[in-house]
């Protein structure tokens, strides 16, 4: 290769490749490796005659699967970002299904992109890729950090077991771009993954050296639909708006539409039966807004009260909503933070009469959420099904902001709601009988679906 | 903040010491490693290749925040291992001056780290195994990474000795229920635990 390094510091190191003769640059002054993507070979970049150290496969057989290329330059929260490298890998895993009543996991093989980008900063982001869409995923640091075994791990900021969707090992096919260290294929780790809320899954990545495993990391995966990501790199946009990625983690699954057509016509068909009853017993029907009481009887309407904040850092704001009838308990409150790390809400719902627990749950937000909610706070609903003989509930709703350096903050808000003793409450309409005859329509399609998908 | 200034066995440059435990220094005039054993003892150790600029943000001598607390990078260290290489910024804080604070700045990823030195019974490093737990300082510490990295060099003052090519094993590990990072550095010399938080860059001020 022909070394011509900008002498520059600013600027990017540029070569030609001593291969195929490829325009090379490297973004990151850390990059000490580099693979060509026209021809493959690996280079040493600190070495004088950019040596060229290996060879990746030829990279006609792993072309990207979408717009995204090396080089080119997107826009994130603010921050312009190069990408500077693609990881081509593919998942052997088990995969953990429902249907039917039973449950299992499958084995799975899948096959995924991951992007670096580097921004102005030299910090980075890193972009996954599949057939169904994109994640960004995010390093983070558990509060419950454990090494998973099996089908169960512990939820990384709670620490409440969770069923692992996803578990097996991952291994480089290809690479190309630039790198701090030597990318090989073949070079394998091990992973398991589960499902949180908000369309993030978290995962915790190790790899072995010597028969022993050097190094855990953790992760958050948050979906990105196409449409934003062709905005964020200035593209002419042909996604809709609307077309969000489909729920699905980096390290993918397959569905059956077959199977799918099937349940959703069963279940538009399930959930009309109830409407036909009504009709056949001649119920009294009326729409649901008009038989619900929605004002809470709020006894500490000043909203949040600190627990351990000598900061005043942290905002969180008001219940917006809450009602509740023999039937649901449905709540929505918006909350701000300043710019913590991570946070979790904890809501936990009693029997105002003898403060027997009825409910408790808590929700973990991720670094990404909690910076955006940073920005621009959110309002989050929350519904719950209403326990027989209550009067009224307790709501208490505890938000902790993970800040590090200032250690948690903590703050509480309680709410007390009552629940309006309505009688059946149900929403008569046309909906209902065009959902049967378009679960009915689906139900025979499914099943009349050719078998060998 | 309290400083003496001592001058370069070398080449006869003042060299300022800002931490009054510091044990080693790199003048930064002719590049000479000195080791301070003592107020008196001071031995020239040969030159110290210079770090190269990687295009970090940070420098010697600059004063910095994070989270409201003002710091004074007064050295840094470089470590190489096989994913590449991290830089340790020596910060110190006047409020706390026999503080001994890091900046770790590794693949765009910071954490701001603060020396232990309550405790004294370290884990063997060894028989410790990634992916179990111990107690140490009181806490459950699960371990998340075991390697060997390598020193690559050094500038300003540094509050051990250390020498270019000498290997230091390392531990790290997260304080279950806290989610804070720590880290047990074997060094040659001693062996040194640091408790730390995870920084984003844009929580660090360059103030000058």
């Amino acid at each position: 290769m022909t070394p011509n390094i900008d002498t520059n510091r600013n600027k990017v190191r540029q070569f030609k490749c001593n291969n195929c003769g490829g325009e090379l640059a490297l973004q990151n002054k850390r990059s000490q490796y580099v693979a060509c993507p026209y021809c493959g070979s690996v280079a040493d970049s600190s070495s004088e005659a950019y040596k060229v150290l290996t060879k990746m496969e030829n990279p006609s057989k792993f072309p990207p699967m979408r717009f995204l290329q090396l080089g080119m330059e997107g826009s994130f929260d603010g921050k312009m970002y190069h990408v500077i490298g693609r990881t081509r890998r593919r998942n052997t895993y088990r995969e953990y299904w429902v249907e039917d009543g039973e449950s299992g996991y499958s084995n799975e093989t899948w096959i995924f992109d991951e992007w670096l980008l580097i921004s102005e900063d030299a910090t980075y982001l890193i972009i996954a890729e599949d057939t169904e869409g994109f994640t960004i995923i995010t390093p983070v640091t558990p509060k419950y950090p454990t090494l998973p075994e099996g089908e169960k791990m512990a939820d990384l900021f709670s620490g409440k077991s969770r069923r692992v969707q996803e578990y097996g090992d991952t291994e480089i096919l290809y690479y190309e771009g630039e790198s701090t260290f030597l990318v090989q294929a073949g070079d394998k780790s091990s992973f398991s993954e589960y499902s949180g809320n908000s369309q993030t899954s978290y995962s915790a990545e190790w790899r072995y050296k010597d028969g022993e495993i050097k190094e855990i990391e953790f992760f958050a995966e948050q979906e990105i639909s196409q449409y934003e990501l062709e905005r964020a790199f200035g593209i002419k946009t042909k996604s809709e708006k609307t077309n969000v990625s489909t729920p699905k983690p980096a390290q993918g699954k397959k569905r059956n539409p077959r199977k799918s057509i099937i349940l959703i016509g069963a279940a538009l068909n399930i959930l009309v039966i109830p409407f036909l009853l009504m009709i056949f017993v001649d119920v009294k029907t009326t729409t649901s807004s008009e038989n619900i009481d929605v004002k809470a009887i709020a006894a500490n309407t000043e909203g949040w009260t600190n627990v351990n904040d000598s900061s005043k850092s942290v905002t969180f704001r008001r219940i917006v909503d809450m009602k509740a009838n023999t039937k649901r308990v449905d709540f929505e409150y918006e909350l701000f933070t300043a710019n913590g790390n991570t946070c979790i809400s904890e809501i936990i719902l009693t029997d105002n009469n003898n403060d027997t627990l009825i409910h408790s749950k808590e929700f973990a937000y991720s670094y990404e959420t909690t910076q955006k909610i940073a920005k621009q706070g959110t309002i989050v609903h929350k519904s719950f099904k209403t326990p027989p003989d209550i009067k009224f509930l307790k709501v208490k709703i505890i938000m902790t902001v993970n800040k590090k350096w200032n250690n948690e903050i903590q703050r509480q808000m309680t709410h007390f709601v009552k629940v309006k003793q309505a009688d059946q409450v149900y929403t008569n309409n046309d909906i209902g009988s065009s959902n049967f005859t378009l679960g009915f329509v689906l139900l025979v399609i499914g099943i009349l679906y050719p078998k060998k998908w | 903040m309290s400083s003496k200034t001592i001058n370069c066995p070398s080449c006869g440059a003042p060299l300022e010491l800002k931490y009054r435990f510091s044990k080693m220094a790199v003048c930064g005039y002719c590049d000479q490693t000195t080791y301070m054993n003592d107020n008196t003892d001071y031995q020239a150790q040969g030159k110290a290749t210079p770090l190269i600029d990687y295009g970090s943000k940070f420098s010697l001598h600059q004063t910095i925040t994070i989270h409201e607390n003002k710091f004074e990078i007064v050295g840094r260290i470089r470590f190489s291992y096989p994913d590449g290489f991290w830089d340790e910024w020596f910060l110190i804080n006047n409020k706390q001056p026999d503080a001994e604070y890091w900046l770790q700045e590794d693949e765009g990823e910071y954490i701001l780290f603060e020396r232990n030195k309550g405790v004294t019974n370290f884990p063997d490093f060894h028989s410790t195994k990634v992916g179990s737990s111990h107690e140490a300082f009181g806490k459950q510490v699960f371990v998340n990474e075991k390697n060997t990295a390598q020193v690559m060099g050094g500038e300003g003052e540094l509050p051990f000795q250390v020498v270019q090519g000498e290997k230091a094993d390392f531990i790290d590990g997260i304080v279950i229920k806290k989610g804070q990072p720590i880290s047990y550095e074997y060094l040659p010399k001693e062996t040194v635990l640091y408790i730390g938080f995870d920084i984003k860059l844009d929580e660090i001020s360059i103030l000058k």
